[in-house]
């Protein structure tokens, strides 16, 4: 039986060295590279999970300030935000909350769902820790956003936190997520349910 | 085949270094004006008074479309007279300050040997003195280096000059003014200045492409000592990929953009299909890539072609950064500074096959449409799969394969590169081709005006061994400088042929009104043999270039 697969546009931000390209790399082909090169621009990637009938088209955004302009770009109608820290660099979760800030100013749909993640938690182990569990998990709470604390490197929580996000993906209004793409219109007008087969 | 008849000795052994100097005429003058007052000082120095008005053209001449010299250089033209002898005393005294300062920098910084431990540096900082991208060792400890650099420059402004390189013992300093932006380029390979200067026109292109000339400008208007690094931040990668490639590949020197020798009717399919999807996306401009070189470039209608530079550039973006490969489909904005120098286009990159480097490229400008992008790069992919063209790409690239970003170039591996359409190997006996031995053929660059494209035969044994290859470029770009000697003001090449014995090979240049032929072989190979394999492999190059290059 084919199922059918609900398109959901995700993104990640964060800022540059937080990990997003080896969050994504690991959630999607399952590899880890220990020196990954700084990403340019953006690169797509779809992934579906077909337990959970989504197929996400993943914005991984560069990092770096100069694309920081861009932005607006790839998270014009999406349906998930995955905001990225590294929890060993205190100046990536100030990153991360004012890219939350951003989001909720800038995103219309009241349905946008943002899950926060602490990367590189196996570095936390050596003690080389910045950034307490419990300040990011209170910050979460207080601004309703998806936690976890993540490792891209020992798959740690990766699968979770897609999982987590598909489950919260609103059925009803999943549909009217544009299948991929980058609004060319300064307000997403909902287009006619899209949805295509595996 | 026939030498020309200009005087100049065929043969001219060129063993000691100095004689390329010599050769360049208003230097060379320069240089006796600097001797009158010369206290023991092994260093010369050129300006651009010292050059005169005929250098314009001479540099025209060496790279005949670049804009060399056109922002910083055009406003103090109108100082024509020659230098008063207390202007000469004071670039005197800078340039022992130079000399000082770099002995000096040796005893001072923390990274002694910046500048004798790798023959080629380069070096860029703002006109504020703020460092921004360093070749070797960390810009921030090489402050004092970049506010010598700086200082230098100031002093030549004073009086009215534009800097344009130095000379002091084995190094050769090349300076480049675009504000807000210094680029210093040093060498001992004794590369021509003019070269060398070229480079850092690049360079200077690179940072261009990230940013945009505009937004730059902005950023150092607002606030001068801007910290530029921050914008540039993840970049130097990009940037020292390009500078290794400017002694392995000749595309700076030649000023052109490799291209990939293909059978051809592939290049027809790739035309066609290409033209296609830059038509169906509204793009201004699509390639197709692989392997470092260009297999297909094409121009919406009425965008003008790409210039080789900005190709390079592009080239350079590509090759060295590897998150391209690792994702399904990118998209980046890129400035492209011959284009337009003042907004991004929009990069639409996929890449087809990751081994071979094979890549199709998409550049509009505006709001970038991405479903339909990958829609119309799809149909296109499938059109030239189901034909085969792609795959014939492919394997023409890993034939071939040479990256512009050179530091992953992988010299041992491209021994097993036998099916390439210019492999010393493949060629035709008559002109040259055969086995290490059996011919003295060793390399061969093959340039086409017309269309600022380059091919050249993959590297073969001997010149595997480590450093020959660098080596060879170099001698490439002296050979090729000394022909288009600056003093012959625009009107083309003072030598059509020109013979160079050399330790370890020997050279021969040939350039006629629309090819340029560069050609190395073996020691022992007297003037005669080279001059007859020229002719014969020039009559067969000159029968192929639809298949050595695009369109």
């Amino acid at each position: 039986m084919i199922d059918q697969l609900v398109q959901s546009k995700l993104v990640l931000l964060g800022e540059m060295g937080s990990g997003k390209t080896s969050l994504v790399q690991r959630f999607v082909r399952g590899q880890y590279y220990e020196n990954q090169e700084s990403t340019i621009g953006a690169s797509f990637f779809t992934k579906a999970i077909p337990e959970k009938h989504v197929k996400f088209e993943i914005w991984d955004t560069a990092g770096q300030e100069r694309y920081h302009s861009l932005a607006p770009m790839y998270y014009r109608g999406a349906a998930a935000a995955i905001v990225v820290y590294d929890v060993t660099h205190p100046a990536s979760f100030d990153r991360a909350k004012k890219w939350v800030l951003e989001l909720r100013q800038n995103v219309q749909n009241p349905n946008l769902i943002i899950a926060l993640v602490g990367n590189k938690v196996d570095l936390a182990e050596d003690g080389a820790r910045q950034v307490p569990e419990a300040d990011a998990r209170t910050y979460a709470a207080e601004t309703g956003l998806l936690f976890f604390e993540a490792s891209a490197k020992t798959n740690v929580n990766v699968a979770e936190l897609f999982d987590e996000v598909a489950d919260r993906l609103p059925r009803a209004a999943a549909p009217q997520q544009p299948a991929g793409g980058i609004q060319l219109s300064e307000q997403p007008t909902p287009v006619p349910a899209k949805s295509s087969c595996c | 085949m026939e030498h020309d008849g200009d005087g100049e000795p065929p043969s001219q052994q060129q063993t000691t270094p100095p004689a390329i100097e010599a050769t360049v005429e208003p230097v060379s003058t320069e240089l006796q004006a600097c001797e009158l007052g010369r206290s023991g000082s092994t260093s010369s120095m050129s300006s651009d008074h010292a050059e005169g008005d005929g250098s314009g053209g001479g540099t025209a001449s060496l790279f005949a479309d670049q804009d060399e010299g056109e922002p910083a250089a055009g406003s103090q033209q109108q100082h024509a007279e020659a230098p008063a002898p207390q202007q000469l005393a004071t670039l005197r005294s800078a340039q022992r300050a130079v000399a000082a300062a770099a002995s000096h920098q040796l005893d001072d910084e923390a990274e002694p040997d910046v500048l004798t431990s790798n023959p080629k540096h380069v070096f860029v900082f703002s006109t504020a003195g703020k460092p921004i991208y360093s070749y070797c060792g960390d810009e921030s400890r090489l402050a004092g280096l970049m506010a010598t650099a700086e200082a230098i420059l100031s002093v030549a402004h004073s009086k009215g000059h534009t800097l344009k390189h130095i000379r002091a013992g084995p190094h050769v300093f090349a300076f480049l003014e675009r504000p807000p932006l210094c680029m210093v380029g040093v060498s001992a390979f004794n590369e021509p200045p003019a070269v060398l200067r070229m480079q850092l026109v690049l360079v200077h292109g690179q940072i261009v492409s990230l940013l945009t000339a505009t937004a730059l400008s902005a950023m150092f208007a607002r606030n001068s000592g801007y910290d530029a690094r921050k914008l540039l931040g993840g970049s130097d990668g990009m940037l020292s990929a390009l500078v290794d490639s400017f002694t392995t590949v000749p595309a700076t020197l030649l000023g052109a953009y490799p291209s990939l020798p293909m059978l051809g009717g592939v290049r027809q399919a790739l035309a066609t299909a290409l033209a296609a999807a830059v038509k169906a996306t509204s793009a201004v401009h699509g390639l197709v890539v692989a392997g470092g070189q260009v297999a297909m470039l094409c121009a919406a209608p009425g965008a003008g072609p790409m210039q080789q530079w900005d190709v390079l550039l592009l080239l350079n973006l590509l090759g060295a950064n590897q998150s391209f490969r690792h994702s399904g489909e990118a998209m980046t904005p890129v400035c492209l500074p011959r284009y337009n120098s003042a907004a991004n286009l929009h990069a639409y990159i996929h890449y087809v096959d990751a081994s071979s480097e094979t890549a199709i490229v998409l550049l509009c400008g505006g709001m970038p449409d991405f479903p339909a992008l990958s829609a119309a790069r799809q149909q296109m992919q499938q059109q030239l799969e189901a034909v085969g063209a792609l795959q014939a790409v492919q394997r023409a690239a890993q034939d071939t394969a040479l990256r512009l970003g050179g530091r992953e170039f992988d010299a041992t591996s491209s021994s097993g590169r036998n099916g390439a359409l210019l492999a010393v190997l493949n060629l035709p006996p008559a002109a040259g081709g055969g086995a290490f031995g059996a011919t003295p053929l060793l390399h061969l660059v093959y340039k086409l005006n017309s269309r600022q494209q380059y091919v050249m035969s993959p590297f073969s044994q001997p010149l595997l061994a480590g450093g020959m290859q660098q080596l060879l470029m170099v001698a490439y770009s002296q050979l090729r400088a000394s022909m288009f000697d600056s003093s012959s003001a625009g009107s083309g090449p003072l030598q059509r042929l020109r013979f160079e014995a050399r330790p370890q090979f020997v050279l021969l240049g040939a350039v006629s009104a629309d090819t340029e032929l560069y050609l190395a072989f073996d020691p022992l190979t007297d003037k005669e043999e080279a001059a007859r394999v020229c002719s014969r492999l020039g009559t067969w190059l000159g029968c192929r270039h639809d298949q050595l290059f695009g369109v």
